[in-house]
């Protein structure tokens, strides 16, 4: 099959340069992770926060709310665990942004909510009644833009989008939930994606992997077979990309699959028709219409450059320190990162809860490169795939000239981190321009 | 540290290391050929290169937390350009424009806008034109030390004679020091390229333009074996991989590099119509850098979703989609 690619990046092989653990990611192994206490934050997505419907010391059970959307780009909340609502209080997200929490004290009584049961006929619900189940499952999206995906379907069916595209190439390193449900839960992920092309009024739905897992794919394509057997009204595709960061990123998949290059605040939907879902976001959907399970849980990739990675089954609002009493090495010394070890956001305090947005968690080296002079050695040019000049970029940035940075379209960065990562200088090449980039593109 | 948590391991000492190991087979060569002054001028060189770089940014208090390699590179380069009977005087002068007037006054390691071992062979050439241009028989009196203090004396030049095919590789033949081996230079190329030092285009875009430009130049007279001589004999070689592979003088952008690479091998066939060897390689590589940030501007990678500013035919995608037009 064709490996479909756009331009330039960098390729993060198995043997990362920078990992010593040369295996890894081999075997994404699951573990099912039982908090003491979950804290969950009012604003786990894009949109305004949630309401808490809960009082003090009430007792919740698994799969009850205890936040209520507040608008209509709003998503409730969940309780993963069942136990005791300890306090609700303020509480400052790794982003920096600040809202409300619930802290829940764990019971171990595994109650589920009496709403949560499997379904007998799931195919039988209406589109209203899937869109009602939508909106109150609380599944937003799980990749990095955490809009609740009920506005996400009801804006991509107002514009009549014609394909969907399930993205599931976690171009970045040591990223593994989303082929870990491919390839434990396919079902469950096949049937979300189902629900959601049905929601959008969509017919085609593509499924894009990276080329470096050939074993998921093979058995992904057989799968497929069946299902085109099964259900011959659907138009199911795979779609192989070339193992290369950040190919996930939706504009370089648009430029992989169709050539066409979009602006960076274009949407994909009004530019090409097509809307574009994560697998994890598709499991948690089938979840909801299956067992009339709201999203609660999520699959989250423990992993780093010197422990051996696995994928753990985390109840929503897990504490980080919790998480990592679990993984050997992961020791007070090292820095922890929410996301990914390139995008991710580095962070101290040890009751950070696991958000719906949380893809992984690394415990990465502390090991400062070398700050030295800019060499002009190029790495950071070749790496750019949005073709800028980074080094240039940061010394008008510095100079503070605002009229050649346009020029230079510096408001194109994608903030991917590429050039940094090469960059033998050690200069936070990526952090500075993408936030030039990012108020350039405000204004 | 910001944003990406882990990065590349190759860094910018690492780097220059890697360019003073690439160096070593020319001047293990240089040592072989001519004995304890070549082993005395290329450790000098190398050491008051570093050291002037050192003092220099003390004295602007340029604020320096590693230990800056380029400098050993700059000088290794320098005394491999130059004949084996130069005296340390000369050799040192050289150093000094290099170090201070070439790199430091441009900003240091990285902002030069020409490379250093260059320009200081070419004003070399200019100031002791005299000391510069004598060159020895190799093997011969590789003990003989007087060259070091008093300069290039009648009794140590040769004429240049017909060198054979193994001495035209491995450069054993009356030349400077270092640009005369071909393979010597090809062996440092090949494991900067593999450590990811050396970026081809350039390289590659100058032995493409030499070699077709020869068979233009030389129509009908014209041969292989005289290809040969000239590309392995006149030093080109080392200059493809030291100078074209300097990433701090040459464009970023590939497509940058490739031009730079065929400017350079245009310049270096003009040149060389006219007239002496080393002068029309090192002129045409500096030549070449001084025109290397227009190249830059010009010449650069397309902007995702944006058009070249050449581009005239057809409307970016960005405008092609505000006209609502490319649903697939």
């Amino acid at each position: 099959m064709r490996k479909l690619s756009f331009r330039k990046g960098w390729i993060p092989l198995d043997g990362l340069a920078f990992s010593e653990d040369k295996k890894f990611p081999g075997e994404p192994v699951l573990e099912i992770i039982t908090p003491r206490e979950i804290v969950l934050p009012m604003l786990q997505h894009r949109g305004s926060p949630a309401i808490p419907t809960v009082r003090e010391s009430e007792r919740v059970t698994i799969g009850q709310i205890v936040g209520k959307p507040s608008s209509a780009t709003s998503a409730p909340v969940h309780s993963g665990i069942s136990g005791t609502v300890t306090g609700i209080s303020g509480i400052i997200l790794p982003d920096g942004t600040g809202c409300e929490a619930v802290t829940i004290r764990n019971d171990l009584k595994r109650e589920l909510h009496p709403s949560i049961r499997k379904r007998k006929f799931p195919d039988r619900l209406s589109r209203e009644d899937l869109s009602k189940l939508l909106l109150y499952s609380g599944v937003v999206g799980m990749g990095r833009d955490g809009m609740p995906t009920s506005v996400k379907c009801r804006n991509a069916e107002r514009i009549g989008v014609e394909t969907l595209i399930i993205n599931a190439c976690q171009s970045e390193p040591y990223l593994t939930c989303d082929i870990h449900l491919i390839r434990e839960q396919t079902e469950r992920v096949i049937q979300g994606a189902f629900v959601l092309s049905g929601l959008c009024r969509v017919k085609k739905v593509i499924f894009c992997l990276l080329d470096k897992w050939e074993a998921e794919l093979q058995a992904l394509q057989r799968i497929f077979r069946e299902h085109r057997e099964k259900y011959p009204d659907r138009d199911l595709e795979i779609r192989v990309l070339r193992s290369r960061y950040p190919q996930g990123y939706d504009k370089l998949l648009i430029k992989a699959l169709y050539g066409v290059e979009l602006p960076v605040d274009a949407s994909t939907e009004e530019a090409m028709g097509t809307v574009i879902f994560n697998a994890s976001t598709c499991a948690a959907v089938w979840d909801m219409v299956d067992r009339n399970q709201p999203m609660t849980s999520r699959v989250i990739s423990v992993s780093s450059d010197i422990a051996r990675g696995h994928n753990v089954l985390v109840p929503i609002g897990t504490k980080i320190g919790e998480l990592l009493e679990r993984v050997p090495g992961a020791g007070s010394a090292r820095k922890i990162v929410m996301g990914g070890a390139i995008t991710g956001v580095a962070v101290r305090d040890m009751n950070t809860p696991v958000l719906k947005t949380t893809a992984g968690l690394m415990i990465v080296r502390e090991h400062e490169p070398p700050r030295t002079a800019c060499i002009h050695c190029g790495a950071c040019v070749d790496a750019c795939p949005a073709g800028l000049l980074p080094y240039l970029c940061e010394r008008l940035l510095r100079m503070g000239e605002s009229e050649a940075l346009e020029r230079e379209h510096i408001d194109s960065c994608i903030s991917c981190g590429a050039c940094s990562y090469v960059c033998p200088a050690g200069i936070d090449l990526s952090a500075r321009i993408g936030r030039a980039a990012e108020s350039m593109r405000k204004r | 540290m910001n944003a990406p948590y882990i990065r590349k391991k190759q860094n910018t000492p690492q780097i220059y290391l890697d360019v003073v190991i690439a160096l070593l087979p020319c001047c293990v060569a240089a040592v072989y050929m001519y004995g304890v002054r070549a082993a005395v001028l290329l450790l000098w060189a190398a050491l008051l290169h570093a050291f002037l770089d050192w003092i220099f940014a003390q004295y602007v208090r340029r604020e320096q937390a590693y230990i800056d390699l380029s400098g050993l590179t700059s000088g290794l380069i320098l005394v491999l350009l130059l004949p084996p009977t130069v005296s340390i005087w000369v050799v040192s002068a050289g150093v000094l424009f290099s170090s201070v007037i070439v790199k430091q006054f441009f900003g240091g390691a990285g902002n030069n806008l020409f490379n250093p071992a260059f320009a200081a062979r070419a004003f070399l050439a200019v100031a002791f034109s005299d000391k510069t241009s004598v060159i020895a028989e190799p093997f011969q009196s590789r003990f003989y030390l007087e060259s070091l203090i008093s300069g290039p004396s009648g009794l140590l030049s040769a004429a240049p004679g017909h060198a054979g095919w193994l001495q035209l590789m491995t450069g054993f033949f009356p030349g400077a020091m270092g640009l005369t081996g071909a393979v010597f230079a090809v062996a440092g190329g090949v494991y900067l390229a593999a450590r990811g030092v050396l970026k081809l285009q350039t390289p590659i875009a100058y032995a493409v333009t030499l070699i077709s430009g020869y068979w233009m130049f030389f129509f009908g007279t014209a041969d292989l074996k005289g290809m040969i001589g000239f590309l392995a004999g006149s030093g080109v070689v080392f200059c493809a991989v030291f100078a074209l592979g300097d990433f701090s003088t040459v464009p970023t952008s590939g497509s940058g590099r490739i031009a730079f690479g065929i400017g350079t091998g245009v310049l270096t066939l003009a040149l060389f119509s006219i007239g002496q060897s080393v002068m029309a390689i090192i002129s045409s590589v500096l030549l070449m850098n001084a025109v290397t940030p227009i190249l830059e501007f010009y010449i650069r990678p397309r902007v995702f979703a944006h058009q070249h500013w050449f581009s005239r035919k057809g409307k970016p995608d960005s405008e092609r989609f505000e006209e609502g037009g490319t649903r697939a």
